[in-house]
This record gives structure tokens, sequence and C-alpha cells, in this order.
């Protein structure tokens, strides 16, 4: 279960340093762009955690999971420059699709992970009943 | 549980998905960065924006006043010193004329600066909101909080459209045009500053500034540049006052003769005051 931690780990690796990069270059993006950024954040968030969930049902296909982050990035940030130029709040329907489905996704991995407790813990109530029901008898 | 594959067989996509959680990361950094640095501008208010750099400007500023006031008070002793001798030169007069005539914006003057081209907007307002406020329309009020956003960065010199802004100079709209000096204008509106090029221009994207909420309706209307060497032309209205008038002063000779042994009463004052203090 040890690899299970190096998402985790990476994530905050690439926060620490993005963080740091931008504190001592002192890269800014324009205030206009920070909306944008944060929609394609999100859109990352969904990706990872659908190929998170992906992977835990057994359909994980990596071509899919890259050009699926790639693309709903820019789609995402594209999607909501474009309702922004037309005068539609695009950014609010992508934060609302996208942080459904993170949800939606957080909560089916979170089920899996607390079947697969139960089922363990059932099967060593078995075990433990196998052992035990041999020896009644006698 | 048929959705879930018995157990996981093929770690590989951790590695995967650590590889862009990586990025994620990257994004989330890039994201939550500039989100802070807005906030830290003080988001919509536009205040406290210096807040960080007040210290050293006033300490520039302090020490420029510093040698503003050797400067005038060495002018101050030789005009004394020429005035106790009769002669106070033309030439002086001259220099004290054209720095006023300077000051108040009467003379052409070139120099490095910005600037600001506003033009209305192509795009029709679809939200209600923005209908009301005419939004695609470049305001009166958003030329003149522009003129003192560039005043306030120590600008040396404005102009509207060709117009110089003076003391008296006020930006006014009047139904579908605006007047500035009482002389009407119409888009596009030419904003000319001159001043630090850059502190003018960095004033000019202020978060939260007149131009950001210009630019959030639509950023094709507000075009900035700097400029090595603008030309901006000198008033041209008129000067007269009709109720202002300068107060009557005293000889001169008077004020500084009763000047002087008060401010030295002053000084002897204080001082036995400290001395007191002391004791």
């Amino acid at each position: 279960m040890k690899t299970a931690w190096f998402p985790v780990l990476s994530l905050a690796a690439g926060f620490a340093l993005g963080w740091s990069l931008f504190r001592t270059l002192n890269w800014q993006f324009p205030a206009e762009y920070a909306p944008y950024l944060s929609v394609a954040a999100l859109a990352g968030l969904d990706t990872i955690f659908g190929g998170i969930r992906a992977g835990i049902e057994g359909r994980f296909q990596n071509d899919i999971f890259v050009s699926g982050f790639a693309l709903n990035t820019l789609l995402a940030a594209g999607l909501a420059w474009l309702g922004d130029s037309i005068g539609v709040p695009l950014s609010l329907v992508a934060v609302i699709a996208l942080g459904t489905r993170v949800f939606l996704n957080l909560s089916l991995i979170r089920r899996y992970y607390l079947n697969k407790m139960a089922m363990q813990r059932s099967r060593q109530q078995e075990e433990n009943n196998a052992v035990v029901l041999p020896a009644t008898p006698s | 549980m048929s959705v879930f594959s018995s157990s996981i067989t093929h770690r590989s996509y951790y590695w995967q998905i650590s590889m862009l959680c990586f990025v994620l990361g990257l994004l989330l950094a890039a994201a939550g960065h500039t989100v802070s640095q807005i906030k830290r501008s003080g988001g919509n208010s536009g205040r406290g924006f210096f807040a960080g750099s007040v210290e050293a400007t006033a300490l520039k500023k302090s020490q420029e006043y510093e040698a503003e006031i050797a400067a005038l008070r060495a002018d101050k002793e030789a005009l004394e010193a020429e005035k106790s001798k009769g002669t106070v030169s033309e030439k002086r007069l001259a220099e004290e004329l054209e720095d006023n005539r300077i000051l108040a914006g009467v003379t052409e003057l070139v120099g490095p600066g910005v600037r600001v081209t506003l033009v209305d907007s192509a795009k029709k307002p679809t939200l209600g909101i923005d209908a009301l406020e005419q939004r695609n329309l470049v305001h009166d009020f958003q030329i003149s909080a522009i003129v003192n956003e560039l005043k306030a960065a120590d600008a040396e010199a404005i102009s509207v459209n060709g117009q110089r802004i003076i003391s008296r100079s006020a930006v006014r709209c009047v139904g579908p045009i605006v007047h500035i000096n009482h002389v009407a204008a119409s888009p596009p509106f030419v904003i000319e500053a001159i001043g630090d090029a850059s502190t003018l221009h960095s004033a000019m994207l202020i978060a939260g500034g007149v131009i950001e909420d210009v630019r959030r309706y639509d950023p094709g209307m507000v075009k900035i540049e700097k400029i090595a060497k603008l030309h901006l032309l000198a008033y041209a209205g008129g000067t007269q006052l009709r109720f202002g008038r300068v107060p009557e002063i005293k000889s001169t000779d008077k004020d500084k003769k009763a000047d002087k042994p008060e401010k030295s009463k002053d000084i002897v004052v204080s001082g036995t005051e400290e001395g007191k203090s002391k004791q």
C-alpha cells in the first residue's frame, strides 16, 4: 500500500515547488486570468480523481488519462474564457459540472475502500469461526 | 460489487497518477498564488495595494523633500543677498516665472510617460446590469479616475485628447460626449501623462482599479503604452479669475523683521523648556 502515497507526495512536492518558484521568481499571472487558472486546476483535480477511480475499477488506460488531463484543463480554461467573451458565465457551469464529478468520484473511491475493509473483516471472522467451530463439538 | 474488480492487479497507474499529481500541484500553486496575490492587493477595494512599499516610498519622498528644502534655502539666501544689494537679477525672475508656468500647465512639456487609449466597446451588453450601466461606453468618471490615478503615481503633466489637465480642469459627461476643459471630446480618449513610465504603467494596472474594471467588461477598451517621448500641449483656455484674489501682503521687509525675532524667541523658549524638563 506504500505506493498509494506517491500521488499525495508528488502533489505536495509539485505544489511546494510551484509555490516557491512563484515566490522567488516573482512570477505573476494577470488578475483577470485567475478564474481561468482556478477552473483549469479544478479540471486537473477531476481528471486525477477520475483516474484513481478508473484504476480501482480496473479499467485505467494511460492514454485516456494523460490526454484527458491535458485536454480537460485546457478545455475548461478555454470554455471559461469563451463564456466570458460572449457574456455567459460558462466558468460557473464548469465549476458545477467538474465539482459534481469530483464529489461523485470521491464517494465511489471511499465506498471501494470501505467495502474492502468490510470484506476483510468478514473474511477474518470466517477464519476465526472456522478455527473456533471444530473446537466446540469436542 | 461487480463494478469493482476483485483486486488491483497492475499498479502502474499509481505512477501515472503521481506524475500528473505533480503537474496538478504546479497548477494549484499557480492558481493559489495568483488568488493570494489578488487578495493581498486588496481585491476589489483597490486599497492597500501599495501598503508594502509605503515605507520605502515615504523614505524616498522625505529624502527628496530634504534635498528640495536645502535647494530652496540656498535660493532664498541668494535672493536675500541680492535683495540686500538691491539687484534681483532678471534671469532669476525669469527662471522663477518659468517654474511657475510649468507648474500651472501653461507651457508645453516634453518627457517620457504613458499613453492610455480608451475606446467604446463594440460588444453589446448581454447582462441586464451591464446594459443599465452602459458598460460598453467610456464614461467621464472613468477618465477622471484614471487622471486621478496618474496624479497619484506622480505624473508631472497630464492631457486628455490634447487638453492639458490643470488645477481648474474638469472632465464631465454632457449628453453623449465628454467635455474636457469645456471642450467637447469623443472616443477614442487618449490620456497622456509625463512621469516615470514604469510607475505610471503599473499604477494603471492596479488591482481593483478603474482599468481593471473597464477591462472586465471588454479588455479591448483599454490600451496602455509606455512612450519614450511625449509632447503635451499647453493649457489654452482662459485663466481669468472672477472671485478669488491674492490677499494683500504687508511689505516683506517688515515681515522678516517681525518674523525673525519671533522665531529666535521660539527657539529660545523651546530651549529653555527642554532645559526645564531636563531639570
